[in-house]
Parts: structure tokens; sequence; C-alpha cells
């Protein structure tokens, strides 16, 4: 018995854990293989999407679809959707509503999650039951509808922005973020005099800068994509979003204005055309992915697990 | 921490929030509602011809067949001589369009011109058609509604308890159009009774409606492909299987048929569009029938022969009419109107695009085709309740205006804007202009409804070539044992449809087997479709028509 329990499993070097030592070559050449897939599924319809766009229409033709092997580049489908003001101005707008929608959300969260995060703050408790009750009183559409329409806010900015604003969701994930920052620094800024707002700013939101920009991605790509209120609300067809555009060009294959479309008249957008407008809709996450990437998995993870 | 909601109070919140979502989810079932034929005809306007002076059709009107233009008349008549609106307020519409929206009030002179013709501003709120019960189902139910609302038929049976929403928000037209009163508004007193009759809702007339061709759809082919192939029409459901089989090829990316085919060959093998009389007096759906069955398994021996284009059997909302358009798709189901939207979509790219409708087929060769019965309107417009008796009157007078049949200028001005701006006239054709293309979009045309004209000239040969099929068509055209009843189906039934209908693609597919379909039958009976026999019977009981 003694010398069976004593014998090694496997051969591993001294003094390493098993996820510490070297993989095999097998295991190398499989992993290898496994996140070369995943790269693929993941880049390989941005790759089409984008190639696509920057095709002719002879050469989406002739793929008989999405374009995998480039012939040819250009950039006819970008001054189409360019050259009338349709496209283009909801991308202003989508920028506009996204820009205000993202500060105001983000500045009433973290506003709120910190008042939370401090006990024995005013109403502490109650406004904490009033955010958690948030979670499952999901308010309908109808009631949320008549509220917008009795504020006087439809066909105004302000409905695609203030009935989305405060996400209980983001709240208590910053609350729990805030919650784990030591009382103690707190406490000896407060003995230096600081107040409240001076703390939050100058203390908690730097130290927080990871939560803060996962919370604010998610708010912009929430506004960025919104469709849904901006269906219902906006009846003013100049004050649409590229959400709402994008389904006209992409999903319901409507002609694009016929200013734009030269001889082609009522023929529908080319695949090109749809392809560039996909493009130009998914630009911005593509811009801001990257910088908010290195704080995403520490804010996801500290907001999820304190608290 | 200490501060925090403890775990059993959340959960208690939890268990409350079950308790009251619960509790608001009971809600009363619809068990249909129906209103009697009598009745019916003293609700709506008698109706009086519109004669316009001078126009006389090239090939003539009856009562299914629409009358012919095949030339553009040299002049059009001014058929409303004030302006309708006169109280200088603004007038809102909520409407539906099916495809690129124009430039708002300030940026078109479309508008601006309508406008300046109506003598007031109508603020229109457009929404995709392809969205537009979404957000139809919440502004009814908000109570928050437009001036005016022009609602789809196949929009307002999904939404549950239409008729009293309807009665609740929306005026009632009677005291203004029933009988003789309608002469105040002559261009909607020229519309089909069985139309307005239609617009009736829990005995009150509401809907303006938008008639209805009076066939639902026909089958449709790319007749420049069928000719460089030389094939022919098909003249049977059975030669489908043969014209599948010439056309279908994945490797030049073509298959013979598109969406809707299996309703074609429900029509085809005799199957009613709802309800038919049986021989014992009872009525019988048409899920129940042989010939449904018979549809069912012709169907999926299209489907199983790879004759549908992968498109549809992907999705069975796939856009037909773009895989049509561009030939990947060689035949396919659409409605009427889809032969003229096809010419002017696909036309001025490709010249060669020719677009031809099938006579009505019989299941096999020798046998007798039916043609459904269209409902008489397919879409309403409903004006607000309490608005007055003297708005509701102007924009009455509105609805009046735009409802210029064929041959007005008001007809012209509302469907082509301005000539010489948004199109021009060449050889007695219709042309846009790139300004007409963007500007013009039917808007005011979905304020009212108009009684159809066959007169899309400007394509080579569809006004002929429609009214040699209505003709046909109109001479095997089937009654429904409710023609002129304005009935509202039971909620249980409605909400079968679409599971049913979803059951019955899955065989199509191949996902179950045929034999299953006995099965789904039995569970509509059960969930529902026994229960709405009943309601249609008593109906037909009490008009006489059983």
């Amino acid at each position: 018995m003694t010398a069976l329990t004593s014998r090694p499993r496997t051969r591993r070097p001294a003094g390493l854990a098993p996820w510490e030592e070297r993989p095999s070559p097998v295991g190398q050449v499989g992993k290898g293989t496994l996140v070369t897939i995943i790269v693929v599924a993941v880049l390989g319809p941005l790759y089409t999407i984008v190639l696509t766009s920057l095709s002719s229409t002879a050469t989406v033709t002739r793929a008989g679809g999405l374009v995998l092997m480039p012939d040819g580049i250009t950039f006819e489908a970008y001054r189409q959707i360019f050259s009338d003001t349709v496209v283009s101005h909801a991308v202003m707008v989508s920028t506009g509503v996204t820009v205000a929608g993202t500060l105001v959300s983000a500045g009433v969260s973290i506003l709120g999650a910190y008042s939370l995060s401090r006990p024995g703050s005013f109403l502490h408790r109650p406004l904490l039951f009033c955010v958690l009750l948030m979670f499952v009183f999901i308010p309908g559409i109808i009631p949320v509808y008549l509220m917008v329409s009795g504020l006087g806010l439809k066909d105004s900015y302000w409905s695609l922005i203030l009935p989305t604003a405060v996400s209980a969701f983001n709240v208590v994930v910053l609350r729990s973020f805030f919650m784990s920052i030591p009382g103690e620094i707190l406490d000896s800024a407060r003995i230096d005099g600081a107040g409240e707002f001076r703390i939050l700013f100058r203390i908690v939101l730097p130290m927080s800068k990871a939560v803060t920009a996962v919370v604010a991605m998610f708010y912009a790509v929430g506004y960025w994509n919104a469709w849904f209120n901006a269906m219902l609300y906006i009846d003013d067809t100049r004050k649409w979003p590229l959400a709402l555009i994008l389904r006209q060009y992409v999903v319901d294959s409507n002609p694009l204005p016929a200013a734009t479309a030269g001889v082609t008249g009522d023929a529908p957008p080319t695949l090109a055309i749809k392809m560039a407008i996909v493009v130009v809709a998914v630009i911005p996450a593509l811009i801001i992915y990257p910088f908010v990437q290195r704080h995403f998995t520490k804010g996801v993870i500290v907001g999820a697990v304190k608290g | 921490m200490q501060n925090s909601t403890t775990r059993r109070g959340f959960l208690g919140l939890v268990g409350a929030s079950v308790l009251v979502a619960g509790c608001a989810e009971k809600k009363e079932v619809s068990k249909g509602t129906a209103v009697a034929a009598d009745k019916l005809k003293s609700l709506v306007p008698t109706r009086t011809p519109f004669e316009i002076p001078g126009l006389k059709p090239d090939l003539p009107g009856s009562e299914f067949v629409q009358p012919g233009f095949l030339t553009r008349p040299a002049e059009m008549v001014r058929a409303v001589t004030t302006k309708p609106l006169t109280s200088g307020k603004e007038v809102t519409a909520m409407t539906p369009l099916w495809g690129t929206v124009p430039p708002g009030l300030g940026n078109n002179s479309y508008y601006d011109t309508v406008n300046e013709r109506l003598g007031g501003t109508v603020r229109f709120n457009i929404s995709d058609g392809n969205t537009y019960g979404q957000k139809l189902s919440t502004v009814l139910a908000s109570g928050d509604v437009p001036e005016m609302v022009m609602i789809p038929e196949w929009e307002l049976i999904k939404i549950g308890h239409f008729t009293e929403a309807a009665n609740k928000l929306f005026a009632d037209l009677s005291p203004y159009l029933a009988g003789d009163k309608a002469k105040e508004f002559p261009l909607l007193a020229n519309y089909d009774t069985a139309a307005w009759q239609y617009g009736v809702f829990g005995g009150v007339l509401q809907g303006i409606p938008w008639q209805n061709d009076p066939f639902p759809f026909a089958t449709f082919v790319r007749d420049d492909i069928l000719r460089e192939l030389g094939l022919e029409h098909p003249r049977s459901a059975d030669d489908l299987v043969t014209l599948g089989k010439e056309l279908t090829d994945p490797r030049k990316k073509r298959w013979a048929y598109g969406g809707g085919m299996d309703q074609e060959l429900q029509r085809a093998f005799g199957a009613p569009r709802e309800w038919r009389k049986k021989s014992d007096g009872t009525l019988e759906y048409k899920y129940e029938t042989p010939e449904w069955a018979a549809a069912i398994e012709f169907a999926t021996k299209l489907f199983e022969a790879g004759y549908i284009h992968p498109d549809v059997v992907a999705n069975k909302d796939a856009d037909n009419k773009a895989i049509f358009g561009n030939g990947e798709m060689i035949v396919y189901r659409d409605g009427l109107g889809s032969w003229h939207e096809n010419m002017g979509r696909f036309g001025a790219d490709n010249p060669d695009f020719r677009q031809m409708i099938v006579d009505p087929y019989p299941a096999h060769a020798g046998g007798k085709p039916i043609m459904w019965r269209n409902e008489p309107a397919s879409m309403f417009v409903f004006i607000k309740k309490g608005l007055g008796d003297a708005r509701t009157r102007e924009l009455l007078a509105l609805s009046n205006w735009a409802s210029g049949p064929f041959g007005t200028q008001e007809y012209e001005l509302v469907t082509n804007g301005v000539e010489g701006k948004h199109y021009t006239v060449e050889g007695g054709k219709v042309k846009q202009t790139a300004l007409g293309r963007k500007e013009v979009a039917p808007t005011y045309l979905f304020l009212s409804g108009r009684p159809n004209a066959n007169a899309m000239s400007q394509y080579e040969g569809l006004v002929q070539g429609l009214w040699d099929w209505s003709t046909k068509a109109a001479a095997i055209l089937e009654n429904d044992p409710f023609v002129g009843i304005r009935v509202e189906r039971p909620s249980k039934m409605a909400g079968l449809t679409v599971p049913t209908e979803d059951k019955l693609q899955e065989i199509y597919r191949g996902k179950r087997p045929v034999s299953e379909w006995p099965k789904i039958l039995k569970e509509w009976q059960d969930g529902g479709g026994n229960e709405a026999r009943e309601f249609y019977m008593k109906v037909a009981r009490d008009n006489g028509r059983l």
C-alpha cells in the first residue's frame, strides 16, 4: 500500500502545479486548432461583411451573395449611402443619443450606486429595496408608453434615453464594486475634510475605472442598438436613429432614396449597400471595444462576486 | 452589508411579484362576435356610383372584375372642388409604409403641394409596415391614438378584443354616413357596399374600408425564364412536379418554387378558404377536409424533391420578391398587386424581366379549379372618438378627398404627385422622376380606400392579362358561407392558427411526418376548433346560411 500511495501519478516536474506544466505537443496543436476555429468564427463574418461592402455589384452577383474572395475594391456602396442625408443623419442622431444617454445613465447609476454603497446614508434601505424591486417589477410597455406620452416626451430624443436610463443590474454591479473599496481610505479622506462628492470623484471613481468603463459600455451599446423605443416613440422620420434605418434597408430591403439610387429607381439595395450600412452600424462598437476590453473581465467579475 | 436587504426578504419579494403577476395574467377570453347581415345594411352608406364624365374603361368591369384602362386618360377630372380641411388645425394620422420613408414635413414638396390643396396640414406618423402591429397594439392599449389610424385587417385580427378597443377608441361613423347621409361625401358613397359592411365592428360602423381585390392571390411565373427554357405555365398541380424538375438546378442557383405555394395547392385541391357547409348541414373547417390533407401530402413532395428555394425552406417568411426578381426562383404565389410592384421594382434594371399570371389550375388535369373569395376589405381607416361633430365631418371630408378613384385629379396627386415634378407622362405612361421616387410614398393614399381599377398601363400586357385572368377567376369563385357578415374570430381559434400552421410548415420541411397531420388536427379541434365551429354554426343559423 505504501509503495502504491507514494508513487507519483504523473511525470510532473517537481514544484509545478498541473496548470503550470508545459502542455504536450498534441495538447498544443489541439488548443491552437480550437483557438483558430474560434478566431475564424468570430472574424469570418466580419471579414465577409466588410469585403462585400467594398465589392462591386458585379462581384456580388458573381459570388451569388456574400463575397469571400476579393475581386477589386470599390467604395461605391459607401458613396451611395452617404450621398443622401438619411444614413448620415441617422448616424448623427444615434451618436448624439448614445453620448447623451451614456452620460446620463452612467452619471445617475454612479451616484445611485455610491449612495447605496454607504450604509447609513439617507433612506439607504428603502432606496436599496426599490432598486432590487426593479429586478422583479419590470414595467410593461404600455405604462411606460403612457408615461412617455404623458410627459410630452413623444417625438423627443429624451424618449430614447429616459425610459431606459437606469439599469438596476448596472447599479448593483457598481455598488458591489464601490463596497469593495476599503472603508479606511474613505474614512481618511473624511478626516482630511473631503465631502461625499469629492470622495466619489477624487477617490472612488479613480479606483473604479474598470467597472465604470464596463457599465458605460453596456449603456452605450444599448443606446446605439436601441430600436424598439425609437419605433414606438419617434414619429418624425428625421429623428430616426441608425437602428431604425438599418432595419428599413437591411431587413426590409427597402430601396435607398431615389436621389442616391440614381437609375436603379426602386430596385432594392444591393447586398454591398446593405453590408456597408451594417459596417457603419458596427464601427463604433469596434472602436470602443479595444479600449474597454482590458477592463472588461476585471470589471464584470469583481462586480459579480462581491457584495 | 448589514443594512442590505436579507435573502429571505428578497425571496419574499419575488414570491409576491409572481403572485401579483399571476393575478394580472387572468384574462377574459373573447368568444367571438358577429353582426347580422340585415343589420349591417342599415349602418352603411347607400352606394351611389360616382360617374367621371368622359371616362370609359377599355375593358368593362363587373362585380368581381375591375374595369381595365389600356391607356391613360388625356384629362383628369377634379372630383372635389372645395378644400376639405377648413378648421386650420393640423391633422394627425398614423399609417403603415412598406417602402422607403419619404422626407418629412418641411422637406417634402409633395407634402407641401397636397397640404396646400387640402387647405391644412396632415402630420403623418409613418411606421414600418413590417413591424406596424407592434406599435399599433401599444398605441391602442394606451388609448392615446392619433385622429386617424390606418389598421390592416391582418394586424387587427391579431389584437385580442379588438372590437371592444375599437368601440371605445374610435368614432361611430353611421351618424355621418348611414344610408343617404353619405351623399355629403360622394366619393365615400362610391364604395362597394360589401367593403363598407366589413368596416362594422361590434355593430358600429367604424372603419373606412380599403377595398380588396376579390381574389386573394395567384400563381406568378418569370415568363422570360420559362420562355428561354422552352417551358409552359402549369395547367394542374400535377404539372408542378414536372415543371419543378425542369426548372430546378442548384448549380445555376435556380429553384422552381418560392413561398406560399402550399396555399395555391390547397386551393387547387379544392379545400375551402375557411369554413365549408357539409351535406349534413354542419360546418367543416379547411383543416378538416380531405382536400387539405391531400394538399399537404403534395406540398411535402415538392419540398422533399428540393424544388423549393433554400431561402424559403430555411425561412417561410423569406423575401420572395427578391429571389423572384433576381431569377433564383421562378414560380411563386403572391397577391395580385405584386404584379405591378415587381414590374416597377425589377423592370427598371432588367428590361427582360417579364412576370405573368397563371390561370387558376385544378389538382389534376381535367379537374375543375376553384378560386377562393377574398374578404371585401383589407385595411380600414378609423377616426378618433370624441373629436366633436365638426372635426369628425372635417376628417371624413379629408377621407372623401383621398378616395378619388382612377381618372380624378385627386387620385393622380395622391398616387403620383405633381406632373413635371414628381412624374412625367411619356407615350401615355407615367414615369416617376428622381424627386418623385424620393418624396412620393403611400401616405395620403392610406387616409381612405377607393374602388379598384385595373389601370397600370405603363406595364406592358398587365392590364389585359389581369383582366383576362380576373374574368376566368370570377367564373369559378367559391362563395363563403359568411359573405357579408362581419365575424370576429373567437380568441381560442385565433390563438390556434399560428401553432397549427407552424406544425404544418414543419411537415413540409420533413421535421414531422405527414402521418402526424390527423394528430395535429385533433389538437386543433380539442383546443378550440370545435368550440369555434359551434360559434360559427350559430352565426350561420342566425343569418339563414345553414
